[in-house]
Parts: C-alpha cells; sequence; structure tokens
C-alpha cells in the first residue's frame, strides 16, 4: 500500500489525517507531522522515520511551496524514487489519495491527486 | 540602500521568513550566505526556487558575500540576509559587510545545542560568537516572527551556559 504522510506547520497535518479519518474511517499508512521545534536536518531524519521503507513507496504532502516542509520532501523525494512529493494539500486531493492509492500505481497516482486537488479549488 | 535584516536562521529561507517576514518589509532579494548551500547546484536551485514572487534568492560562498552584498546595496535594493548560525553571522560582519542589527530567529536543537526558548538552542560557540557581535555594538534582537515579543537572549546565556 502507498503510504501518505501530511507534512506541514504547526497541528496542521495532524489535522488533515483527522478530518480525511473523520469522513473515511481509521486508516493505515496515513500519517500528520509537524516542522516544529526541528532543524533542517532533524526535519528529514523524522520525514524518512514517517515514509518508512514500504516497496510501494509513499506520497509526501505539502501546503506551502517554499517552505521548509515542502523543501525537505523535495530533499527526500529526490534521494529516494519511490517517495513523491506533492505541495498545496487540501481534502479534496487526500480524499482521492484514500480512494485510489490501492487501485493506482505511484507516478500515475501523483498526478491524478495534483488534477483532484486543482479541481477542489472553485468559485 | 536598505540592509532590511540579517537573520540567523538554521532553516535559512523558509515560511517564517518568506511569508512572514517578507510581507512586512517587502525586501526585492533574499540572500542566503552559506558555504554548504553554495556548493551544491542543487540546493542552491531549491533555495532560488524558494523565492516568492516578485522577489528572487540568491545563495553565496561566505568568502563572496560582503562585496556581493554591497553592490545589490549600492543599486538600492532592498536586501534580507540569512546565515544557519552566529558564527556565520561574525563571519560576515567581520569579511565587511556592516549591519546594526541581528535577528536570531532560529536555532533548532542539535547534539551540543541547549534550549533556552521554543526557538533559540546554543552551544558556547553560538554564545561567543553573539557576544562578539555585542561588543563590536551590534544589537541582537531575539524573534521568530514579525510582531512577537522580543526577548533578551543574554539573561539565558549563564543557565545555558551552567547547564539549567
Amino acid at each position: 500500500m502507498i503510504h501518505g504522510v501530511v507534512y506541514t506547520h504547526a497541528d496542521l497535518g495532524m489535522a488533515f489525517c483527522e478530518a480525511i479519518e473523520s469522513m473515511m474511517g481509521p486508516q493505515q499508512g496515513l500519517v500528520g507531522m509537524s516542522n516544529q521545534g526541528l532543524s533542517s536536518e532533524g526535519m528529514l531524519a523524522a520525514l524518512e522515520e514517517a515514509v518508512g521503507a514500504g516497496a510501494d513507496g509513499a506520497i509526501v504532502f505539502t501546503a506551502l511551496h517554499g517552505g521548509s516542509c515542502w523543501q525537505t520532501a523535495e530533499r527526500l523525494s529526490r534521494q529516494r524514487p519511490n517517495v513523491q512529493h506533492l505541495t498545496g494539500v487540501n481534502l479534496p486531493m487526500l480524499l482521492a489519495f484514500i480512494n485510489k492509492r490501492e487501485s493506482t500505481e505511484l507516478e500515475s497516482l501523483a498526478e491524478a491527486l495534483t488534477e483532484y486537488g486543482c479541481r477542489g479549488i472553485r468559485t | 540602500m536598505s540592509l532590511l535584516m540579517v537573520r540567523v536562521d538554521d532553516r535559512l529561507i523558509h515560511g517564517q521568513v518568506t511569508q512572514g517576514w517578507g510581507s512586512v518589509l517587502h525586501p526585492d532579494r533574499y540572500v542566503v550566505v552559506n558555504d554548504s548551500a553554495a556548493s551544491s547546484q542543487w540546493e542552491r536551485e531549491l533555495y532560488e526556487a524558494s523565492a516568492p514572487e516578485g522577489t528572487s534568492v540568491v545563495v553565496l560562498e561566505m568568502s563572496e558575500a560582503a562585496t556581493s552584498l554591497q553592490s545589490w546595496l549600492d543599486r538600492e535594493e532592498d536586501v534580507i540576509v540569512l546565515v544557519e548560525s552566529p558564527r556565520d553571522a561574525l563571519r560576515l560582519y567581520e569579511t565587511g559587510l556592516s549591519f546594526e542589527s541581528l535577528n536570531v530567529g532560529g536555532l533548532h536543537f542539535k547534539e551540543g545545542r541547549r534550549r533556552i526558548l521554543p526557538f533559540v538552542c546554543v552551544n558556547e560557540e553560538d554564545i561567543k560568537a553573539l557576544e562578539a557581535l555585542q561588543d563590536c555594538g551590534v544589537e541582537i534582537e531575539c524573534a521568530d516572527v514579525p510582531g512577537c515579543e522580543r526577548k533578551d537572549l543574554f539573561k539565558w546565556f549563564g543557565n545555558a551556559a551552567s547547564g539549567n
């Protein structure tokens, strides 16, 4: 199963996961993380641990292009070919992740989720 | 010319800097002075890609920083400078970049550092470098984000050194 890590500021990453579970029920392989109080090296080590070493790979979701979580996820996805990074996380993107991660391979999943995330923004 | 801020932050460019301080100070350019980041093309590009719209990020080696910075300041650019440690701030000052105040915005926990504020952990080298800058007349300001209460770092140093 493809793992998901929501990595952002303060408690937001954890809150995203709680929101998903409040709609979809308990989830395996989905964790929220905070960058609070960590150095750049500490952030990378924490993210590596959260992503794990699963053969199916993982997607790291961040919220802010250019932020410290975004940088850390860029570093990890560069080192690990089976880790994809998407920024601009929102609930439609995460809901699609839960619904599609067992039927879609990693790269196509990342592409599809970008589209679902964008479609969630409208007037 | 305007040197808007010189900041010690071991994350260098990140949200607090570009979103928090950037929206208050409105720089034209963010300048990261860091030998390790400057030595890797990939790291330089990562930081350059962090620039908010309408600004740019440049990553410089310490040896070239003071001269390059002076030339941008002479062209009246508004600049925020980022270094990862008090030691690098002192080196920058000693290589010829004159600044009146230094913002200590983020020194996160690492082996050998002691936490004195939620966002400031220091070791002996950090304390010595900040004291040396203060002795040169540089005002040391401690603030992670705009509008927060300014903390007096020096009153905590005794505790950090003695292990309390």
